[in-house]
Order: structure tokens, then sequence, then C-alpha cells
């Protein structure tokens, strides 16, 4: 901590003004601020604030994030890893730029949409894709919207869309197939994307040919799929720690899981040939990595807390009618981008119906 | 009663409930101001005062308001609404006392008037001190023994310190209201002994009700009291005249009537990590805050009037005792840039949130401090603010509104209903200033319609 401290005080002439690097100012901040509690002080009352800062909010996403990282690289090898690399190295450049170019700090945001992307990839797509797709997810998806807390949507989401459309034959032909045995794929060497990818059948895609998994493999994740999406054990892991600290909102949780639950009853009661039994459908696919990580994103979301209700009944049931009547055989990702398309306007119902009471009450 | 929202953290430094008497000092310092009023002194500079003599007088509220000096002394004038009293006299003579059947209106009035206690009553058509025209009369008032803030003066200190006074005083409202007006008396739980004791000695009084309220913060608000009375009371509409005092307010007002004393003294709290021995103390008006300061370490503190949360930065610890105050506390500047702060699980540390471990164990703050505790960072729309309100007003959504300058819909949609708690500026993670955004925006209408005012008056 001391060292830290030395070398930090010993570069920091540079980065001031009319320092050597005074351009880099903001990312010399970056790293200041990361190691120590930033030096400021409160100005105006209220003089107490609260402990919680942005950092700590993002660290504690990564942290339940964590569990299903674990069981990726357990199923499908340090492959994953490497796929992480490559979304924080270009990612990470993508905001720092973006920083330097617009004199504002280096956001802790990246972090985040940076470890989710790999996670929902195949395990087995080529490198360079998945660097394609996290650098438009960053760029497009949040840095011309003006960065983290002004995006609109979700840009993990928005980098896996541009790979899906873009590269449709990429998206689904590089599965890994999960090492079964005590020590999962950890001992064995990386998978390469060329010889070791499959391109057999998902859950979903089995399903669809009548073909049902088992649900204990559904469970542990011992199945085809994205990288972090298979496990239901370890999402629910992260996602439940997610909402005991409250970070995660349980009310947008909540609605998805009911909505979800009562679309695919219903439509199950009326053709029961279409629809998967409910149990197949919760734990089948993105569903519940999108549930408790993406569609919980604060930002992307709406800003009201009745409006979370609307927005997770909203993602509920799309996702249940599009994997029942479209092409796509997982539509979580549609309907959570479907949902942040329509946060905005849940909000302004909120905030209109909010606005009639005002005036009302006087 | 409940409302919505709210918060108390635990914080170390709470003070005892001892009450301490601080010795008159050489000099008092005094602020001539007093509940948003601007007084303009009646006095010359070197003149000689006794006690109680007004030394500034506002016809602000339609009547004429004194501020009475404290003690007996002499004046010096400084710039400003400030005045010094050198060599206070400690003696402390009463005036005329009345007793509660037997005291007309107007001499209430007066009495209170220049005795400096009016401005301790809130009115909800005014947002400030009432006037006190006749057709003006509340149709209740409500006295508010529950103060949330733990660095401010507690009702309960206050209650066993002057029960015979605050008794007497409450004898006395019905003077200062409509035909048919009810006292409410909030307290935190009926069951406490001290309010039962309160009821028993207050049994045959129909007009006093007593309501238990969430020992939580804001709920010493008078705005979020107002709003819990209109939503429980049925006989409380959005129309009806409510006006609110504390527990000081009404010893006051039992001194003013019953002794004839005018406020010459406030028991106040000096607490907070950067004070030994935290504790209430009993203040001559005026005392200057060093006479009491005693500093724990050798850090550097930062003084706010008030508490926490409504507390104000002190410029220089010579400034005095106000007529109104009723907590110091002393705040520890920031010193030491934590390593990886972050990371922390946080046994010394409390937060709204979840996220610190001191939640499952009910660990109490010990690092507060001056710091900002974070970066500022554009709004994520946690929602926090909203949850937390008392106003149930949607902070982050009005914080868009006035990013945008779009002052008409943030006004639309509740600007005027915050209560200026500055409970979303507590919590905010990304360290916005919502509360100042909306004293300022509403600073900003308020000068807008005032010039529309003026405008349309011109021309007619």
């Amino acid at each position: 901590m001391k060292i830290f401290k030395r070398i930090l005080d010993k570069v920091r002439p540079h980065f001031e003004e009319n320092g050597r690097f005074s351009r880099f100012h903001n990312i010399f901040q970056a790293m200041d601020n990361f190691l120590f509690a930033a030096p400021l002080k409160v100005e105006q009352p209220p003089f107490l604030r609260d402990p919680l800062d942005v950092k700590r909010y993002m660290s504690l996403v990564i942290t339940a994030l964590a569990p299903c990282l674990i069981a990726s690289v357990y199923f499908f090898g340090w492959r994953v890893l490497l796929l992480l690399v490559v979304s924080y190295v270009v990612g990470g450049a993508v905001e720092v730029v973006f920083a330097v170019l617009r004199k504002e700090e280096v956001n802790e945001g990246f972090l985040v949409t940076g470890f989710i992307f790999p996670l929902i990839l195949p395990p087995g797509l080529p490198l360079w894709i998945a660097a394609v797709g996290i650098l438009f997810g960053v760029l497009v998806g949040k840095e011309v919207f003006g960065g983290t807390g002004r995006n609109l949507f979700n840009p993990a989401l928005v980098g896996r869309l541009f790979l899906a459309l873009g590269y449709p034959a990429a998206m689904t032909s590089h599965w890994i197939e999960p090492a079964a045995g005590g020590w999962g794929r950890i001992l064995m060497p990386i998978a390469r994307s060329a010889g070791d990818a499959v391109t057999s059948a998902t859950p979903l895609v089995a399903a669809k040919g009548g073909v049902w998994t088992a649900p204990l493999d559904l469970f542990l994740g011992r199945v085809l799929g994205s990288a972090g999406e298979t496990s239901a054990l370890a999402i629910l892991l992260g996602g439940i720690f997610l909402l005991v600290v409250g970070v995660a909102s349980w009310r947008t949780v909540l609605a998805i899981i009911l909505s979800f639950t009562v679309f695919n009853a219903v439509l199950r009661a009326a053709a029961p040939q279409l629809v998967a039994p409910l149990w197949f459908s919760l734990l089948a696919g993105s569903f519940l990595f999108g549930t408790f990580f993406m569609a919980t994103d604060p930002v992307s979301g709406p800003v009201t807390q009745a409006g979370k209700w609307g927005y997770g009944i909203l993602i509920g049931a799309v996702t249940v009618l599009i994997r029942t009547f479209s092409g796509f055989v997982e539509g979580v990702m549609f309907a959570i981008l479907l949902g942040n398309i329509f946060a905005p306007l849940i909000d302004e119902v909120v905030i209109r119906a909010r606005m009639r009471r005002y005036a009302r009450e006087g | 009663m409940k409302f919505h929202g709210g918060y108390l953290p635990r914080i170390v430094g709470r003070p005892s409930s001892v009450v301490d008497e601080v010795a008159l000092p050489q000099r008092l310092s005094i602020d001539l101001r007093l509940g948003g009023i601007g007084y303009k002194p009646v006095v010359t500079d070197g003149q000689r005062v006794e006690f109680g003599e007004p030394l500034a007088e506002s016809d602000e509220v339609g009547h004429r308001l004194c501020l009475p000096a404290p003690a007996a002394g002499t004046v010096r004038l400084a710039d400003g609404p400030f005045a010094v009293l050198e060599n206070p006299q400690a003696e402390v003579k009463p005036g005329t006392g009345y007793r509660p059947e037997r005291v007309s209106r107007t001499q209430t009035v007066k009495a209170l008037s220049e005795g400096g206690v009016w401005p301790f009553f809130w009115s909800s058509e005014t947002g400030g001190a009432p006037t006190a025209g006749d057709d003006e009369l509340p149709q209740a008032i409500v006295v508010n023994v529950v103060i949330s803030e733990p660095f401010r003066a507690r009702g309960k200190v206050i209650l066993r310190r002057s029960w015979n006074r605050i008794v007497e005083g409450i004898k006395f409202l019905p003077r200062l209201m409509a035909d048919y007006g009810v006292i409410y008396i909030v307290l935190t739980e009926v069951r406490d002994p001290i309010a039962r004791m309160m009821v028993s000695d207050l049994a045959g009084f129909a007009w006093i009700r007593f309501r238990p309220v969430p020992l939580l913060y804001p709920v010493e608000n008078p705005r979020v009291l107002l709003q819990m009375l209109r939503k429980k009371e049925a006989s409380i509409t959005g129309h009806s005249k409510v006006w609110i005092t504390d527990v000081q307010g009404i010893e006051a007002v039992g001194g003013c009537l019953a002794d004839g004393l005018p406020v010459h003294q406030r028991v106040v709290v000096a607490s907070g990590p950067g004070q030994t021995n935290p504790r209430h103390l009993l203040a001559r008006v005026g005392t200057p805050i060093s006479v009491f300061a005693e500093p724990s370490d050798q850090r550097p503190v930062r003084i706010l009037r008030g508490g926490i949360f409504t507390g104000a930065a002190v410029d220089s610890p010579e400034e005095g005792v106000r007529y109104d105050d009723d907590g110091f506390f002393f705040l520890p500047e920031v010193t030491d840039r934590e390593f990886l702060s972050f990371l922390r699980p946080g046994f010394d540390r409390t937060s709204y949130s979840r996220t610190f471990v001191s939640s499952l164990f009910g660990g109490k703050d010990r690092r507060i401090s001056t710091s900002l505790r974070g970066e500022r960072r554009p709004c994520i729309t946690c929602g926090a603010c909203e949850t937390v309100c008392p106003a149930r007003i949607l902070p982050q959504v009005l914080h868009r509104y006035i990013h945008r300058e779009l002052y008409e819909e943030a006004q639309k949609t509740g600007l005027n209903a915050c209560v200026g708690c500055g409970l979303c500026s507590h919590v905010c993670p990304s360290k916005l200033e919502l509360l100042q955004q909306f004293l300022d925006a509403k600073a900003l209408l308020q000068a807008e319609r005032e010039e529309a005012m003026e405008t349309a008056g011109k021309g007619e």
C-alpha cells in the first residue's frame, strides 16, 4: 500500500497541468482514485454522505458474476478467460479514448460491461469476433449516447446483437462441449475455436426437435450454450447475492419471473406442442442470466420503482412470445433490448400519474 | 402515524442525556435572526440593556416581534445582523406571568411576540412563522416531542428537565387556536413511561390527542408531520391551517406566559466524533461555540449548526448559540485517503444500502468525516433517492429535468413537495448534489414568479 502511494506520488507531477503527460491526466486520476479514496470533500449540505459509491456498486456486480465465470471456466475451459481479457482490453481502450477526448473521468461502468460480454458469447467464438462485438457494443451502445449513465441500451447486449446479426453462422457454431468429470476442463489446454468448437444443438434447439435435456445438467450447466449462461446454480448464487445487497432490483426480477411463468403456463395450456414445460423454459437458454444480470442494469432500465414492474412484465412476456412464435429459439436478448426501448415510455406513464396526483393534491 | 421512506444512520458520538449548564461567558455574540425573519436592531452601540429588553424588532409577520436580550449588559453592534453583549449579568428577571384561564388572546400574542417565542411556531399557511390576524387561527397545533436526528437536543431530555413548564405551555395553546381546535402531541411510543406520565398529567383535556410516530429521520420536519396528519386525521384537509412547534418551542411558550421569562437560553447538544464527552448543554443565547467545544483529538473539525442532515457549516467557533439552536455537530475533516476503499467489507461504516456487512451485524459508523465518500458520476438510476424520500417525489426524475433546464416539468413533478431533508443527497452513490439542485431550482422559479407578477402589476 505504501509502495503504491510512493509510485503514485512520484509520477503525479507528470500528469498535472504543464506535466509531460497532462493529456492523460484522467487516466492517472482513475488509477489514483481506484487505489486510494478520492480526496473530495462535501461542500454543500447534508454534510454527511453515505459510504456507498458507484465503484462499490459496480464491484458488487462483478462479485456476483464471479460464480458464473468460475462455472464457465470449469465447463468450457480457460478459453473463457481469454475472451474476458479481449473484452476488457478492447472495451477498456474505447472507454479510455473517449474519456480522454471528452476530458471526463474514466468510468467504472465498462468493468461490468466487459465482464458480462464474454459470458454471453459462445465459448468457442474466435477472439477477433469477440473484439469486434465489444468494440461495437461499447462504442454504439454507450459512448455515442454520452457514456455510462446516459446509455439507452445495455451495451453488452448491443454488442451481442451486432454479432448475432453480423456473424450469425459464427454465433451458432462455436459451442464447446461441456467437460464431464471431477476437474471439468480446468486441467485441459485452452480450447481452440477451430478445432474444439462444435455445432451440435443447444438445449433450446434440441427441444424444438422434441429432445429434452436432463434437468440436473441444465441446473448445473453441463450443456452447450453461452459461456456464463448455462449454469443456473451459479447464476442463482450470484443473482440472489445481488438481490440481498440490493444492487439488483427485486421488483424487476420478480416481475420478469412472474410474467414469464404466467405467460408460459397460459400458452402451454393453449398450445402444448409449441411451448416447453415451465421448468425447462426457466432453466434453458439465457433466461436466468438475462433476468438477474442484464435486465437489472439500472441505467438502461426504467428510472422509477413503479416502472420496474411494467418493464419486468414486458420482458417476461416478450421472451415467451419470441421463443414460441418466432424463428429464434432464444428471446431474452431481444426482450431486454425491447424493454430498454420501452423503459422511457413506461417511466413517462409513471411520471404523468405522479403529475396528476400532485396537481390534485396541490 | 407513518410516512414513506426516511432513514436513520447509526453513528458514534451520540450525546448522553446529561444536561450540563455552561457558565456565562465574558461576552455573548448574538445573531439577530430567528426563524428566517429579518430583524432590525433597536439599540445603539454602547447602550446598556436590561434582561429581556428588545435588542431588535421586526414587523415582517404583520405585528411587532422582538428579540429579547438574553442577559443584562453593554451592547456592541457589529456589521450585519450581529450584536455583542459585553459583561453580561447572570441574573434573570422574570416579567409578568399569566394564568391560562385568565389571559386574553391579545395578551398571549403580545407576550409571545415580545418574548421572542412567536417564531417557534411554524404555520402551514406561510411555511414559516405564522401571521397573527384574528382570521388566521389554526384548527390544530402540533407539539412535536420527537427529534429523530441523533445529534440535536432530544425531546425526552427536555421533557424530563422542564416538565412543568411544558405542561403549562400546552395549557396556553387553546388561546391561539380557532374554536374546537385540537392539539396533537407527537411522541415516539404512547406506552413509553414519559409519554404515559404526559397522558396522565393532561388527562381531562378533551382537545389534546396523542399520536405516535416512528423514530426515523426526518419525522421532525414540519412538512412531513403535516403530511402525516393530513393522511391520518379526517378533520385535517389540504386547506386546514396547522401550526407546528417542537418541544423547546412549547417550553419557551410555558416559560414566557406562565413565568414571564423571554427566550434567553437553549438546550443544545455538543456531539459527534470530534467532541469529547458528547452531551446536552444548557447555554445562554449568544454563548460562543468555542466555550464548550472540546476537540477529541488533533484532527481539525468542521462544526455543523443543527443535525448531521440539516446542519450548516459554521464559519468560526466564535459564533454564538442562536435563539433557535439545538445542536452542534463536530465533524472531523477528512485527512487520509483509504486504500482500496470500495472493497472494504464495512464493519466500521453504515449505509442506507445493504452493501456493507454492518447491515448484517449492526455496526456503527466510526469513519464519518467531511469526505464525499466517492466520486461524482452521472446518475445510474439506482432508485435509492426515490425509496428514501419522505415526500414521495422522484428525485432522480427531477434531477434529469433540472439538468436539462426543464424547470416547469420539474415543478409539475413535485419539486414544491420537496421538504428539504437532504436524504437524497445523502444516499446518492453518484454523489449528486440533489438537495442543492432542488433548492436552486425552487429559488429560480420563485424569482421568475415574482418578476412575472411585477410586470403584470406594471401593465395594469
